[in-house]
């Protein structure tokens, strides 16, 4: 399990934010913090999720998370186990 | 000013829906209210599971969403089997859902569920519409979202004073979501990558042994032509998952048949002696290949489909192609004509239909000639049944049975439930094939477990005159159920018997025959193949709704099978047949 940061783009809705989250859960995904904000455009919102996930299920999940209907963009960056910190 | 209801059944019609499933129900009635003066037929079903299977089964003999409605509470909970169902086979159906008044919500009212919050992860797209003038646009929406790229159900959940509120009649015939209100603006529809198209052919000229596996998304996108025209020019031959079945017709020299734990002889020794595969519209799901590892090894594996999250999902392909599979097959085509002259007869090919001829034979020769054998069976209904007709099946050995060896010849001809295994989808989704086809034969194959899960659909059967033909293949068991039990856990037979105590204590098989009549649908037991075949052709020449119970032998097995975990090459066969002979 590698920790990935996902950013997603959503068109604003409860329900979009709660697929973008049960499709995560899909991936098997463990979820370690979410933020939501605001975009600057009206109607569309920023997910950030920090995330911890197998580093083979992360492409899967970003191409099954743009597939929504609601989410307009989805980007990923890989940030390790987070255990170097510790090991250090 | 109009009624949300009114205006929402004004989009209805003018995308085209000619029909609705369901059952009314109090948060309903609006809507049924507003359907009064329209000419949307509806069918009125006795369970909404049912109703959501038959709008499956409209869906997939249509080529267009199947649409159905309930109301709130038990109404929405019961869709959800035949939500996921169209789920897991990409089918579009809509369903729209009576919700309690806005201002009950929260409230544990009565018939208040959160239908919306449970099939999220089920549809495509799941709104409760709060919003009485954006109701139309909302179905648009979904009628779009249905259909874009790989297709799929969807959910608007409506509360009662939503359908009831007076609105302006204004709503746009293109989706308003931010994403696809653009993609419609630029009208650039996912190009395939003409470099992997290059790379795909490259690899597909000079392959030794290329075997084509097609998949249900071969049907979706209408792509039966473009596959038959590459595999005859490349002479690959064609391997099917069981959504696939009918992508190529089943007597095309190519074709081997369906792949899997219950694939065929040829067809799961074609993959297993293939060196390139192509697959189109397929998921590589479990069921279909065994085991991903083996199928991993030792060929090149090029991976089409219109769902990118599909590609490299179980299996890491050489070259993945996202895209749809009709314009990827013809672009193939075009790519490998201008490069390669046609490829010459492939002898592994000969052999391969050689074993499955053999195969044939052997199961339509085993045993008493008179016994009513699945094989025989099908055969008999297969020569009665007209080329063009459509057959549904529950889930269990008969459909196994039927993807065995029951020859499909048209795409959208044989309707049944692969992901999911839904017993209980054959009745009702035949008459959703029969509203969709009125001209045309429909057939339902279906088990005595699958039948008696949903058979009050002969109601609506009698009620609406549907004339579908359903023959059980009536073994007192659970067929699949006995099989692994006798196989995987010794003969330990447990809660697989559907035989019933009738009247002086004696065991015996429910009466479908009265069963039928009690419905309104005449009932017959065939006793013999010559009977059956005499039902069927009544059937088929008086146009006239049958049930068949046809009497079969629980000992009878589905065979070739692949024991789970194992590799395709694995295949138990009947005694008596090598298949390496």
């Amino acid at each position: 399990m590698l920790r990935h940061k996902f950013t997603v783009v959503i068109e604003d809705s409860l329900e979009a934010l709660v697929k973008v989250l049960l499709t995560t859960r899909q991936a098997q995904a463990k979820l370690i913090s979410a933020e939501v904000c605001e975009s600057g455009i009206e109607n569309v919102k920023l997910l950030t999720m920090s995330l911890s996930l197998k580093p083979e299920k992360a492409e899967w999940l970003k191409r099954k998370l743009f597939n929504l209907p609601a989410v307009l963009e989805v980007d990923c960056t890989t940030l390790g186990t987070g255990l170097s910190k510790i090991s250090e | 000013m109009v009624r949300a209801a009114d205006a929402l059944v004004k989009a209805m019609e003018a995308k085209g829906v000619d029909v609705i499933f369901g059952i009314p129900g109090g948060a309903t009635l609006p809507f049924y209210d507003a359907l009064y003066d329209s000419n949307i037929r509806t069918i009125l079903m006795r369970h909404e599971q049912q109703a959501t299977h038959a709008a499956d089964g409209y869906a997939r003999v249509k080529g267009r969403p199947g649409v159905v409605t309930a109301t709130s509470g038990p109404g929405a909970t019961n869709l959800v089997t035949g939500i996921v169902n169209a789920m897991m086979d990409s089918q579009p159906v809509i369903a729209i859902t009576g919700q309690v008044p806005r201002e009950a919500l929260g409230t544990d009212a009565f018939q208040e569920t959160d239908i919306t919050g449970i099939l999220l992860p089920v549809t495509k797209y799941a709104v409760t519409v709060k919003e009485p003038s954006k109701l139309a646009q909302t179905f648009v929406d979904a009628y779009h979202i249905a259909t874009a790229g790989r297709p799929g159900p969807v959910l608007i959940d409506v509360p009662r004073d939503v359908f009831q509120a007076d609105v302006e009649p204004h709503w746009k015939d293109e989706p308003s979501l931010i994403k696809y209100a653009l993609s419609h603006l630029a009208r650039h529809p996912q190009e395939p990558n003409p470099e992997l198209i290059s790379k795909a052919a490259e690899i597909l000229m000079n392959a030794e042994k290329p075997v084509i596996i097609a998949g249900g998304g071969v049907i979706i996108s209408n792509a039966t032509e473009e596959l038959t025209k590459l595999a005859e020019y490349l002479m690959a031959p064609v391997v099917v998952t069981t959504p696939g079945l009918g992508s190529i017709p089943s007597d095309h020299p190519l074709m081997l048949g369906v792949i899997g734990m219950h694939g065929r002889v040829e067809a799961n020794m074609a993959l297993v002696e293939s060196d390139t595969v192509l697959a189109v519209g397929v998921r590589f799901s479990d069921r279909s290949v065994g085991r991903f590892d083996d199928f991993q090894k030792g060929r090149k594996i090029i991976h089409v489909d219109i769902d990118a999250s599909e590609l490299g999902k179980n299996v890491t392909p050489t070259v993945s192609i996202a895209g749809d599979a009709k314009r990827i097959l013809a672009e193939l085509y075009a790519c490998i004509i201008s490069r390669t002259a046609r490829k010459e007869a492939r002898p592994f090919v000969q052999r391969l239909k050689a074993i499955g001829e053999s195969f044939d034979e052997f199961m339509n020769n085993c045993g008493e000639p008179s016994k009513i054998t699945p094989w025989r069976a099908l055969k008999v209904i297969r020569e009665e049944l007209p080329r063009n007709a459509i057959v549904t099946t529950g889930v269990g050995q008969h459909q196994m049975w039927v993807q065995l060896c029951f020859k499909v010849f048209e795409p959208r001809t044989l309707i049944t439930s692969c992901g999911l295994g839904t017993m209980g989808f054959g009745l009702p989704a035949a008459v959703g094939a029969k509203v969709a086809a009125p001209d045309r034969t429909v057939a339902c194959i279906d088990g005595d477990g699958s039948f008696t899960m949903t058979c009050q659909s002969l109601i609506p059967i009698a009620q609406y005159d549907i004339p579908v033909i359903c023959i059980i293949f009536d073994n007192r068991t659970l067929g699949m159920i006995r099989q692994w039990q006798d196989l995987f856990y010794q003969r330990r037979y447990k809660d697989e018997n559907l035989e019933i105590y009738l009247k002086k204590r004696t065991k015996g098989s429910v009466d479908y025959v009265k069963l039928a009549e009690s419905m309104g649908v005449e009932g017959a037991v065939a006793e013999s193949l010559d009977d059956l075949r005499m039902l069927v052709r009544r059937a088929v020449r008086t146009g006239q709704a049958l049930v068949i119970d046809l009497p079969i032998d629980r000992e009878e097995r589905v065979l070739p099978m692949v024991p789970p975990g194992k590799w395709l090459s694995q295949m138990m066969v009947p005694q008596g047949f090598d298949f390496h002979a």
